[in-house]
């Protein structure tokens, strides 16, 4: 029986930690999963977790996101982002929220880099969501990055894990 | 690099029906578990969803749910219940044979956090009620998840061939 769903890499922090960065991602499956258990350091006004692929910083990313509230399912969209952002505000002790990110067709070099994540946010929503990323690049490195890139932080026992997964 | 996903146990409901389906004694080995759970009830009223406990335990469970059911999309929230509602659940009125699927993802089981559960639940019988649904739970709890209960709420029967499988899946 072949081996189908193996783990690249995982990380889990045990400091405050601002930016999380897979690189050398092995070019030989067909999809990644990107596992995310996640709490923020600190309370900020707005906190979330942002994706980005081989560190392209530019306005390169756009979301659709059907979420609920608990009282009422809401959809919207934006364009033209600068990383896949996702809203995961906990600061609850205890509480991480968990994101679950499919990469399809990754390796590709013909096509945009289609994403599809379900995140729930414990303390507030929960979502579906399909994003893009606007490069025919194969995607050979994926930083998780705080809200605010750097400052507010992951906290202590945030785990991070990519998945890999082979159809044949 | 090693298999990651791993197969921990698997019951399909007999011709008797069940009143639940229960995994116990988990191993603590792994990092996350997921549950592929396929079901239909026995009856055709009721809340018609299939809702979980952990531990036995009857308190400290959340959760909500967003769901679309071909016409309309709708969220609700649940709270102070004594168990947690994670997926639709297919009643026996709905087409023969049809049963609803829920995808069960639990997070950092064995750590002395509080519990997250991630579900996708589907169904499609060619009539005009189905169900397109994603529930986040929580469990406030940092007791490590050793038995998983899966059951109809309502006091509901799981008809026959109602499965699931219990998959534990390691991270290194």
């Amino acid at each position: 029986m072949a081996y189908t769903y193996e783990s690249i890499a995982t990380t889990t922090t045990t400091s405050a930690s601002p930016a999380i960065t897979f690189s050398s991602i092995p070019q030989t499956f067909t999809d990644l999963v990107l596992v995310i258990s996640v709490r923020a350091n600190s309370t900020p006004t707005s906190f979330g977790t942002g994706v980005r692929f081989n560190s392209d910083t530019g306005t390169n990313y756009s979301r659709t996101v059907l979420y609920g509230s608990g009282s009422s399912a809401v959809s919207f969209r934006d364009t033209n982002q600068t990383r896949i952002f996702y809203s995961s505000g906990s600061t609850t002790a205890s509480q991480f929220n968990l994101i679950r990110v499919n990469i399809m067709n990754y390796t590709n070099s013909s096509i945009y880099k289609q994403v599809a994540t379900r995140n729930d946010d414990y303390s507030d929503v929960t979502s579906v969501s399909s994003s893009v990323w606007r490069s025919n690049s194969a995607i050979t490195s994926i930083t998780v990055t705080p809200y605010d890139d750097n400052s507010t932080g992951f906290a202590t026992g945030s785990s991070f894990t990519l998945y890999g997964i082979k159809t044949a | 690099m090693p298999l990651t996903y791993y197969k921990i146990a698997s019951t399909t409901v007999g011709s008797g029906g069940a009143a639940s389906i229960d995994f116990t004694s988990i191993p603590q080995t792994y990092t996350d578990l997921v549950v592929l759970m396929s079901c239909r009830r026995t009856v055709s009223t009721g809340t018609g969803q299939l809702s979980l406990k952990f531990n036995g335990s009857t308190s400290s469970y959340t959760s909500k749910l967003l769901e679309g059911t071909g016409s309309a999309a709708a969220s609700n929230n649940y709270s102070g219940l004594t168990d947690m509602p994670i997926g639709q659940a297919e009643p026996s009125n709905f087409t023969a044979n049809t049963f609803m699927n829920t995808q069960i993802y639990i997070s950092n089981y064995a750590l002395s956090n509080f519990k997250p559960v991630s579900s996708d639940s589907v169904s499609e019988n060619n009539a005009t009620e189905a169900y397109a649904a994603v529930f986040a739970g929580l469990w406030s709890s940092t007791a490590a998840i050793t038995s998983i209960s899966l059951f109809p709420r309502g006091g509901d029967n799981w008809a026959q061939y109602s499965s699931a499988t219990l998959y534990g899946i390691k991270k290194d």
